[in-house]
């Protein structure tokens, strides 16, 4: 492994490193690509696949809260953060109980998984594009930043993430506001057709029909479309894209389009007639029993194995840099043997072009803890969420809850508008799961009948029949803004055991987020009011995000989308990474991953991650060529 | 044949399981894990106290026989409502419903004594993926019993008009 | 595939598009009639263990299941109307097979040696000892034959495939396995689709055994009888194996004692009517019959009904499984999936 020098090494076998990889090898490049997960987890056939994936199920059964990083084993050398850990931060105190250091003064929220697949394996799979507007917010609205490259030059790179993933949806039924005509390829369809939207769905939207609400002085009409997911259903037989295949000769990545072509579901790694449909097993988050949902190491099986080495156990810690040329010479990896022991060999990983696709605090890391490619002083900087505002009550009549995939219909109207001068935007995904990620039911319903209400035998089950099936969780995904101050950061005196930095967090919410999360428990209000909601939604001063605006206290949960920390801008002034995500001070240097977003709309970015990880590649192609 | 029956202490767990938790004795048999659960209380609890718990049992369903609301009354009043068998019989309910043991309270280990066992933990798997509240829901356990694509967007059940 | 003419005395042909209708049902209610033997076996081992039996066995039964459609297509085409719930269509088990050689008796049984036994009997046919004689056959391969004759005799001279199209079951209804379903709307495609149930189960026939055939290997299916084997003998068969010579590859563990203790053949009037365990069996067969209604309209003009079906499936699964952990006697056996007919109210 030492001794031989790959055309590119790539560290993070996620989504981002996972396209790069597959890429590169079907381009006929050969890849190194360094893992700091279990090498039991990077299993590809019957049957190692199939029993790691069940050890991973079983630790969710046996788990009492379950949480995204619930099955996934937590190491020691290669620590995941976990929502469990978070708590409110007390004064200047840093909250030091997990993974992350957090300064404050809020906890940052969510979690990532550091496993052979990445945090595609416990994500919920929601594949929504950005809008134009999230492109140039601060062109329109007058904050933020503007991104170096458009929708349009993104739109090619997203139809090859929306296939490589496979996404299923309904294309005439996406329609977000100020889109326009065109915002999708002409006669484009989707590989699979929708998933189909919940019962619970269909009571909602008959509960909003034709419904206004008032916001900002502006009456906005609702509307619910089905949300495109990375996730199995019926093949669309109009589907006739393949590839994308790299071009030597124009220097593109393409996909070809074929009559002859037909879309087949990728089922599980280790059997394909698993997982060929969504299964209803809702638990996308986190875990699908049947791997319906995709996960990227559908994408690393995919890749041409005869060009590809994998290490895993592998933490990526120093990134070598050749004082005189700029250029990285080698990437420096602990290498461990037992996760539970801090004993391991360092090794070096040489090669061409160097790819970091560790996820973007890791990335983030692991530049700050090298020295390398900071000279603009964001390495780290622009750290970026969704908060999740959460409202929740019971419907008037049963709708059936803890059904189905997390989310399948959503509310879009807020994803742009005239009032992004003023507040955040937000999207409004219509959550299936009851109350479970805020109070923690149907346990705590269950706790409640019995312990407080002393309910028993066929009263219990009348109870939880009346009341635990007409459970509605309604969902606002609010945009934050990039914030020189929201950063990861090291410090030596925060280490894991292998002696690698633990990410130091400083974190904090905007007015500008704050104003839309009033806005939104507005519009919750009145269609609560509008459907005859029994609202029981509760904030407390003592959860961990809590945070008050106006003299109101709300609560946000973390949406796992980790965002900004090396964006990509116009000038190495105030970016990491240019259009082209490579490093403005190091040639060989690309960052893959949501870490090169400089702002974060109000879509799920594992999409458009995915995009531009096609793009990232194609670039690295051009380079190699 | 009968009264022998219920004199056997996992026929009186049985019993009492189905009045806590408003089930059939067939519905609880059908999830395999009465023998489990059974055992997961005798030897969390101990058996003076659960051996208590069964005669208690016995008594109140010979006073009661087939009357359902004598029976309920006095289940409130002399299994839910005391201090000894009250977290006993809560914790029963939830094993059956979502197949998690919680730790009894401090008042109580400090009466009745302490076990090793006596941890809140999801009992097995298994106990995960038969637990009952997901029938009354019309649902069913996540990551288990998989109910098949497009079931979600019916009502639960229907496809068996 | 049969090879060469067909064994077929005149007398004993199918004469008219009506008799090749029955003959259709009766391939859709023959191939239904190993499914609830089979998944008794399959639901009675317990979750986790006997993985490769367990998957072994529910390729087949999905494979019949296939076959159903297969047949329900073929008949479809031919302007025909396939019935799956009328009060014969399951038979009463233990039953003799329908068009065999009624040697041997299939029954509601737990996973055993002696099961996989009798299932290694079904997908082995008898050597027939006489040819047909007019709507009696002694093997199902010489009513497959007679099948595949008469749509290739009866469609000479005019267009014998007069089905709507729009009442095929088509691969977009169809996940999980078992290979291809296929629309079937002429000759070619009929006789594709006799030939993948031919294929599958009855790819058997005793020259097989003669000789040094060598047909195992990656990523080739194995008819039926060779894999129910490899469960029989504990081994797996590898490409340099014949059928002669039996499995001599890596190990096919079988945990013959991690099942369900099923009691053979259970049938709602093992217990009073109205009891707790009656009511459950009820409650079963309530389910298994909409399953075959669901099948119904699914071949009756709903084809989109085949994915309502897999939600059904479901059901009737977890349903049998919760039957097979109630104990009925004091030796320790349990209730069991009955799989008998029910009218629709009760």
């Amino acid at each position: 492994m030492t001794e031989k020098s790959y055309d590119v090494v790539i560290v993070g076998a996620g989504i981002a490193g996972a396209i790069v990889a597959k890429t590169l090898t079907q381009a006929g490049y050969s890849v190194l690509l360094l893992e700091a997960g279990l090498q039991a987890g990077m299993a590809f056939e019957d049957p190692k696949a199939y029993e790691n994936y069940q050890s991973y199920l079983n630790n969710y059964y046996n788990a009492l809260a379950k949480v995204p990083n619930a099955p996934y084993p937590n190491l020691q050398d290669a620590p995941s953060p976990n929502v469990l850990d978070l708590s409110p931060i007390q004064g200047t105190t840093p909250d030091t109980t997990g993974y992350f250091v957090q300064k404050g003064p809020l906890p940052f929220a969510s979690d990532y998984a550091r496993t052979p697949g990445g945090t595609t394996l416990h994500w919920l799979g929601t594949c929504l594009r950005m809008l134009p507007n999230d492109f140039r917010l601060k062109t329109v609205y007058g904050h933020g930043v503007d991104w170096p490259i458009s929708y349009e030059e993104l739109k090619p790179y997203y139809e090859m993430a929306e296939r490589e993933i496979g996404v299923s949806a309904n294309v005439e039924e996406q329609v977000y506001p100020n889109t326009g005509e065109g915002f999708f390829g002409e006669d484009y369809v989707f590989p699979m057709h929708k998933i189909p939207q919940s019962y619970l769905d269909q009571k909602f939207t008959e509960g909003v029909q034709g419904m206004k609400v008032g916001v900002g002085g502006d009456d906005i009409e609702l509307y619910v479309t089905s949300t495109p997911q990375g996730r199995n259903s019926i093949p669309n037989h109009r589907y006739k894209l393949t590839g994308p295949v790299w071009d030597p000769y124009t220097n593109k990545l393409v996909l070809e389009r074929s009559e002859q072509a037909s879309y087949e579901p990728v089922g599980s790694i280790w059997d394909p007639y698993t997982g060929q449909r969504c299964e209803g097993n809702a638990s996308c988050v986190p875990i699908c029993p049947v791997q319906a949902k995709y996960n990227a190491l559908k994408t690393i099986k995919r890749a041409r194995r005869e060009n590809l080495d994998i290490v895993t156990q592998a933490v990526a810690s120093k990134i070598e840099v050749d004082p005189t040329t700029g250029r990285v010479k080698a990437i420096s990896y602990k290498k461990y043997h037992d996760p539970g022991s801090p004993e391991h060999t360092t090794e070096t990983a040489r090669g061409t072009v160097f790819a970091i696709a560790a996820h973007s605090v890791e990335n983030a890391k692991m530049l700050l803890a090298s020295g390398v490619a900071n000279s603009s002083n964001q390495v780290g900087r622009n750290l970026m969420d969704h908060m999740v505002f959460l409202t929740w009550g019971l419907m008037p009549e049963r709708v059936y809850p803890y059904r189905g995939p997390g989310s399948t219909s959503n509310l879009p109207v807020f994803r742009d508008g005239d009032f992004r001068k003023r507040h955040a935007a937000f999207i409004m995904p219509i959550d299936n799961w009851g109350f479970g990620w805020p109070t923690g039911a149907p346990y705590s319903s269950l706790s409640a009948a019995v312990n407080q209400m002393n309910l028993f035998g066929k009263q219990l089950r009348k109870h939880i029949d009346e009341t635990v099936s007409r459970q509605l969780l309604l969902h606002f995904e609010c945009e934050q803004l990039p914030q020189s101050e929201n950063r990861v950061t090291i410090d030596p005196q925060y280490t894991d055991p292998l002696g690698n930095f633990r990410p130091v967090i400083q974190y904090n919410v905007s007015d500008y987020t704050r104003a839309a999360m009033a806005v939104a428990k507005n519009i919750s209000n009145q269609i609560f009011a509008r459907i005859g909601i029994q609202d029981q939604t509760q904030y407390n001063p003592t959860d961990s995000d809590y945070l008050t605006y106006d003299g109101v206290g709300y609560t946000f949960w973390g949406a796992g989308h980790l965002v900004g920390t090396h964006r990509m801008g116009l000038t190495r002034h105030d970016s990491v990474v240019n259009s082209q995500q490579r490093t403005w001070d190091h040639e060989n240097l690309f960052l893959v991953g949501c870490g090169n977003m400089p702002t974060i709309g109000t879509s799920n970015p594992t999409l458009t991650m995915a995009a531009l990880s096609f793009w990232a590649a194609e670039n690295i192609l051009r380079d190699l060529k | 044949m009968k009264k022998e029956k219920q004199q056997n202490p996992s026929e009186l767990f049985l019993a009492l399981s189905a009045i806590l938790t408003g089930f059939e004795r067939v519905d609880l048999l059908g999830t395999g894990l009465a023998g489990a659960y059974y055992d997961e209380v005798v030897s969390t609890v101990g058996n003076r106290v659960s051996d208590e718990l069964w005669s208690t049992i016995h008594q109140i369903i010979g006073r009661s026989g087939k009357d359902e609301s004598r029976l309920e009354t006095a289940i409130r009043r002399q299994v839910l409502a005391s201090p000894k068998f009250g977290p006993i019989a809560r914790n029963i309910i939830q094993m059956w419903y979502v197949g998690i043991w919680n730790e009894l309270p401090q008042a109580w280990q400090e009466a009745y004594g302490t076990s090793p066992n006596d941890t809140t933990r999801v009992i097995s798997p298994e106990a995960y993926k038969q637990g009952l509240i997901w029938n009354v829901m019309g649902a069913h356990p996540p990551a288990a019993k998989q109910p098949g694509f497009g079931s979600w967007s019916q009502l639960p059940g229907s496809d068996l008009i | 595939m049969s090879e060469g003419p067909p064994n077929i005395p005149e007398a004993a042909r199918i004469k008219t598009v009506a008799s090749l209708k029955r003959h259709l049902q009766t391939a859709i209610e023959l191939e239904h009639s190993t499914i609830p033997p089979y998944l008794c076996a399959l639901y009675s081992i317990k979750d986790g263990d006997n993985l490769p039996s367990s998957q072994i066995v529910r390729s087949v039964a999905v494979e019949e299941m296939l076959h159903m459609i297969l047949a329900a297509n073929v008949l479809n085409a031919i302007g025909g109307e396939p019935s799956i719930n009328h009060p014969r269509f399951i038979p009463e088990y233990p039953t003799y097979l329908p068009h065999s050689d009624r040697s041997f008796k299939v029954g509601l049984e737990k996973f055993s040696k002696a099961t996989v036994n009798t299932f290694l009997k079904i997908e082995m046919p008898a050597e027939p000892k006489s040819p047909p004689e007019p709507n009696r056959y002694h093997t199902i391969g010489q009513f497959y034959e007679a099948i595949e004759d008469a749509l290739k005799r009866l469609s000479r001279d005019k267009d014998i495939f007069t089905g709507e199209r729009d009442r095929q079951i088509t691969p977009e209804s169809y996940y999980g396995g078992g290979g291809g379903v296929l629309a079937v709307h002429d000759l070619d495609s009929a006789l594709q689709a006799l030939g993948e149930i031919v294929g599958q189960g009855e790819g058997v026939s005793r020259t097989i055994f003669d000789g040094d055939h060598r047909i195992f290997g990656e990523k080739v299916e194995y008819a039926h009888y060779f894999r129910y084997n490899e469960i029989h003998e504990g081994r797996y068969y590898t490409k340099r194996d014949t059928p002669k010579g039996g499995p001599t590859g890596k190990p096919l563990p079988v945990a013959w004692d991690n099942v369900y203790n099923m009691r053979p053949n259970p049938k709602m009037k093992d217990y009073p009517r109205g009891s707790e365990r009656w009511e459950k069996s009820y409650e079963f067969n309530r389910t298994y019959m909409a399953l075959l209604n669901d099948l119904h309209r699914a071949f009756n003009g709903q084809p989109k009904r085949l994915l309502t079906s897999v939600v059904t499936m479901y059901e009737v699964k977890y349903q049998a499984v919760e039957l097979m952990r109630i104990p009925v006697n004091e030796e320790g056996m349990t209730a069991g999936p009955s799989f008998e007919y029910v009218p629709p109210d009760r």
